[in-house]
């Protein structure tokens, strides 16, 4: 479960920045981009405290 | 910014004693903390504050690689050797050289100006609410508050992030580990998005573009100091003085396997203070080709423009987490005057005044002038540590000289505190030195001072 949990999470990464990188390339509007770096960042605060050690004090 | 207080401590303890080597820490946990705490809400006033200083595209990028190295180079050789020596907190090591009453009187300084900083993140978050429920907010320069919803917003946002302060400090820190590797890829995509609204769409052409479009030189704002390479160089080495040269990094570093983890602070400083600056330098540059008489600078419609609510999310969640160890901090430097208060009450009241000053957005848009400042406050026992370490046991004098002879004031490192923010105070206000370069001078005259000072009072006293 952790294991897919971090794989999502990275996946989610890539869907916050790649959005940016095809709106420089022309391959996204940039409506398109925001709602995809939103899903990005969805996915990201969903996957991330399944596998995410807390190391803070 | 570490512009910031830093709230990576690996853990709380050892605060009177040397840190045991089972206690030790790695090289990757000091680059993780070093990226995290760098990527403040700060970070999004400072880059466009650089383009309304008027700097060229060239002035600012070779500045902020030289100042960024010149910030690393301090951390590893100023900070990390003398941490990994004596493995003791800051306030411990001052307290032995200093006296209780000195240290009391730091940890007052340190807290007024984690409150204004701690006021500045709040601000920053509150401009994310303006994009949400369109009040009027403050424009460039703007000093005063000018509608009732940026007041609202701000004290609410401020109230809620001193209660979680307060009572969840823990929680936000674990969100904030969480929130760091997506709020870095946000910048980045800042920075992307908006060079290809700028007009770029080959990064080959990204030099043409930066001196033509976005850093152009010429005049700053009206109100603001023109910024040349040698402003951004000493702006970027001294933003985090207080934790490395000042030596507030003591307590970070006690916990490193070797002192050349210093090298560490490279992933904050390249990331937060180089990426992140240039990539919310871009966004105002963006905002500014799009309507040349939109001069406010507001992290939060200028986020909104790039990344819609993803940007939106980036600059709350920038802020918040690091408006969180803020007041945690001011409220434990604080709390220090009467150790039998409540934490919790005097981390709410702090935030709450941290509130209060956020409506005023003065702190906010003279941040770069407020970060040398403190940089300025609390370099002096920066230079009296290491003077004491280093300089005082080869001149026959005697290091830990409060621990040494039971005082609760050396006035040796006292009178060098103060009489040396007199000195800068003095080169800003009538020798016409700018603020932002004082500190380096000002560092000598600390350390001169410490020596002189040392050996009359010394002299003059039996251990």
């Amino acid at each position: 479960m952790k294991r897919i949990a971090e794989i999502l999470s990275w996946l989610a990464l890539a869907v916050t920045l790649a959005p940016a990188c095809l709106f420089f390339a022309d391959k996204l509007d940039l409506a398109q981009t925001q709602v995809w770096m939103l899903a990005g960042t969805a996915l990201w605060f969903i996957a991330t405290p399944f596998w995410m050690e807390h190391k803070a004090s | 910014m570490s512009d910031q207080p830093h709230s990576h401590d690996p853990v709380e303890e050892f605060e009177r004693e040397r840190v045991p080597d089972r206690a030790l820490l790695g090289l990757k946990s000091y680059v993780g903390q070093f990226a995290g705490e760098h990527v403040a809400g700060t970070e999004l006033m400072i880059g466009p504050l650089f383009l309304a200083a008027g700097v060229s595209a060239f002035d600012l990028i070779v500045g902020l690689l030289v100042g960024n190295l010149l910030a690393v180079l301090s951390w590893t050789l100023f900070t990390a050797p003398i941490a990994t020596r004596v493995r003791l907190t800051l306030y411990f090591q001052l307290e032995k050289i200093c006296g209780r009453k000195l240290v009391t009187l730091y940890n007052v300084a340190n807290g007024v100006m984690f409150t204004f900083l701690a006021g500045a993140m709040i601000t920053v978050s509150a401009t994310a609410l303006g994009v949400w429920f369109k009040f009027p907010m403050p424009g460039f320069g703007d000093l005063m508050p000018n509608s009732l919803g940026w007041v609202v917003a701000v004290l609410v946002t401020g109230t809620l992030f001193s209660f979680v302060a307060a009572y969840g400090y823990k929680f936000v820190a674990e969100f904030a580990n969480m929130a760091v590797p997506w709020m870095i890829a946000v910048f980045v995509a800042f920075g992307i998005i908006g060079l290809r609204e700028l007009g770029l769409t080959s990064f080959g052409d990204f030099w043409h573009v930066a001196q033509t479009v976005i850093w152009k030189g010429g005049d700053p704002m009206p109100g603001q100091v023109k910024f040349t390479f040698w402003h951004v160089m000493f702006f970027a080495w001294f933003c985090n003085m207080a934790w490395h040269i000042g030596m507030a990094d003591l307590s970070l570093f006690r916990y490193a396997r070797k002192s050349w983890y210093g090298i560490a602070s490279a992933a904050g400083m390249f990331i937060g203070h180089f990426m992140a600056w240039i990539a919310a330098s871009i966004l105002y540059a963006l905002q500014l080709h799009q309507d040349p008489t939109n001069t406010a600078v507001l992290p939060g419609p200028l986020a909104y423009r790039a990344c819609g609510i993803a940007g939106l999310l980036c600059v709350i969640a920038a802020g918040w987490t690091t408006a969180n160890p803020t007041l945690y901090r001011a409220g434990l430097a604080f709390q220090s005057l009467v150790p039998s208060s409540s934490r919790f009450r005097v981390t709410l009241l702090t935030g709450l005044v941290a509130s209060v000053t956020a409506v005023f957005p003065l702190v906010t848009m003279k941040l770069l002038d407020f970060v040398a400042l403190w940089g300025m406050i609390l370099m002096p026992m920066g230079a009296v540590i290491f003077v004491d370490f280093w300089v005082l046991p080869r001149l026959g004098l005697r290091s830990n000289f409060a621990e040494a002879t039971g005082r609760s004031v050396n006035w040796a490192a006292g009178l060098a505190w103060l009489l040396t923010m007199a000195v800068c105070t003095a080169l800003v206000q009538f020798a016409g030195v700018q603020i932002y370069f004082v500190s380096l001078p000002g560092w000598f005259v600390a350390a001169i001072l410490y020596v002189a000072l040392s050996h009359v009072f010394q002299k003059r006293t039996q251990p």
